[in-house]
């Protein structure tokens, strides 16, 4: 592979069909799609029927900034932190997004997001923020094991 | 909507793997298929490897005996000064012994000589019914008994496993044998004892 060779392009649509222009160098990060421009089908476009424009920006642009090897890493973490600052539909929808093109660093990042968002709520609350209607009565939250419980190890961290 | 609703099932899971114990104890009430999700063997396993994995975690644990009972102090990385003071619910006061230490979960001998499991992020703890150990004695006594305890990632169960150097005459000569016992307790908690001699 020679370094003067033009850059290859990949062409992305979203749901509402927007088209965007990706270098291949940063689509790669799209795992789950990956064999489609790899497979030699460099230049048709690859229609991403599930995931809106606006959306697919953002996914891009975290791409772009985390396939450049000359951001350092302190850049890096303040513009991930910057990128999950977004509303809760946003980030549920970026989740989605980065779940079917299977981008692990991104999905690793919004899911510890969501995680820290939801740690200290209530059940209730949680149910209200996924939409669960399926209550579970007391009797039934009793049955659950006290072994399985038992065995879980947190290294004491809410202690 | 702000909400969840249609996040799939592995997306959950691993914004779940990433909660702390008392959270995911608190979420199993959610409803049943978080209850199975967060009860499942393989998901707690899951968690337990991505918390081993995560430094961050690490905490220092002191035992102190007071007059008539033992005393623990949790440190942390952020509580390096002010150590949060836990105690172990008994009926009587009474001293603890540390067989050791694995992932978290301590196992000891109470006051009364009982095989104990203490698990401090959920306050929990289980005594293990017809343990077959005897009680500790005196290091120099009659029985010279080492104990230890950790997790057998074979079988993904905890075991304790007991030393015993037993000494005997033979024609004036003085020697010692050893014998070793292994307690698995995942197949004694779930019912049925399995001695390993070897």
């Amino acid at each position: 592979m020679s370094s003067t060779e033009a850059k290859k392009m990949v062409v992305l649509k979203s749901f509402d069909g927007v088209t965007f222009e990706v270098e291949e160098s940063v689509a790669v990060q799209f795992e789950s799609i990956r064999h489609m421009f790899e497979d030699n089908l460099a230049g048709s476009v690859i229609p991403l029927s599930n995931i809106k424009s606006e959306i697919l920006s953002k996914v891009i642009d975290y791409c772009k900034r985390h396939a450049d090897d000359t951001t350092d890493e302190e850049d890096l973490k303040a513009f991930d932190a910057d990128f999950v600052k977004v509303e809760h539909g946003t980030l549920f929808d970026i989740i989605r997004a980065a779940n079917y093109l299977n981008i692990k660093s991104l999905l690793d990042l919004t899911c510890q997001t969501v995680a820290d968002m939801i740690k200290g709520k209530t059940p209730a609350e949680i149910r209200e923020l996924f939409n669960i209607s399926d209550e579970f009565t007391p009797e039934e939250e009793e049955e659950a094991s006290i072994i399985t419980r038992f065995i879980y190890m947190d290294r004491y961290a809410d202690c | 909507m702000d909400n969840f609703g249609d996040i799939p099932e592995d997306v959950i899971i691993n914004i779940y793997l990433r909660l702390p114990v008392k959270s995911l104890l608190r979420f199993k009430c959610v409803c049943k298929s978080w209850c199975s999700i967060i009860t499942s063997s393989r998901f707690i396993y899951e968690h337990l490897d991505m918390a081993l994995a995560d430094n961050r975690k690490s905490r220092l644990l002191i035992m102190h005996h007071a007059s008539d009972t033992s005393d623990f102090f949790l440190f942390t990385n952020d509580q390096l000064t002010t150590p949060t003071p836990l105690t172990i619910p008994k009926k009587d006061p009474c001293y603890f012994t540390i067989i050791g230490h694995c992932h978290g979960l301590l196992c000891l001998f109470d006051g009364n000589s009982e095989l104990c499991l203490w698990n401090p992020a959920t306050r929990e703890i289980k005594y293990i019914p017809s343990s077959p150990f005897p009680p500790p004695r005196t290091i120099h006594g009659d029985e010279d008994a080492e104990f230890g305890f950790g997790f057998d990632w074979k079988t993904r169960d905890y075991k304790v496993v007991k030393l015993v150097r037993n000494y005997y005459d033979v024609k004036n000569s003085y020697n010692y044998g050893y014998q070793v016992k292994v307690y698995n307790l995942r197949v004694q908690i779930l019912g049925g004892e399995k001695f390993v001699g070897l």
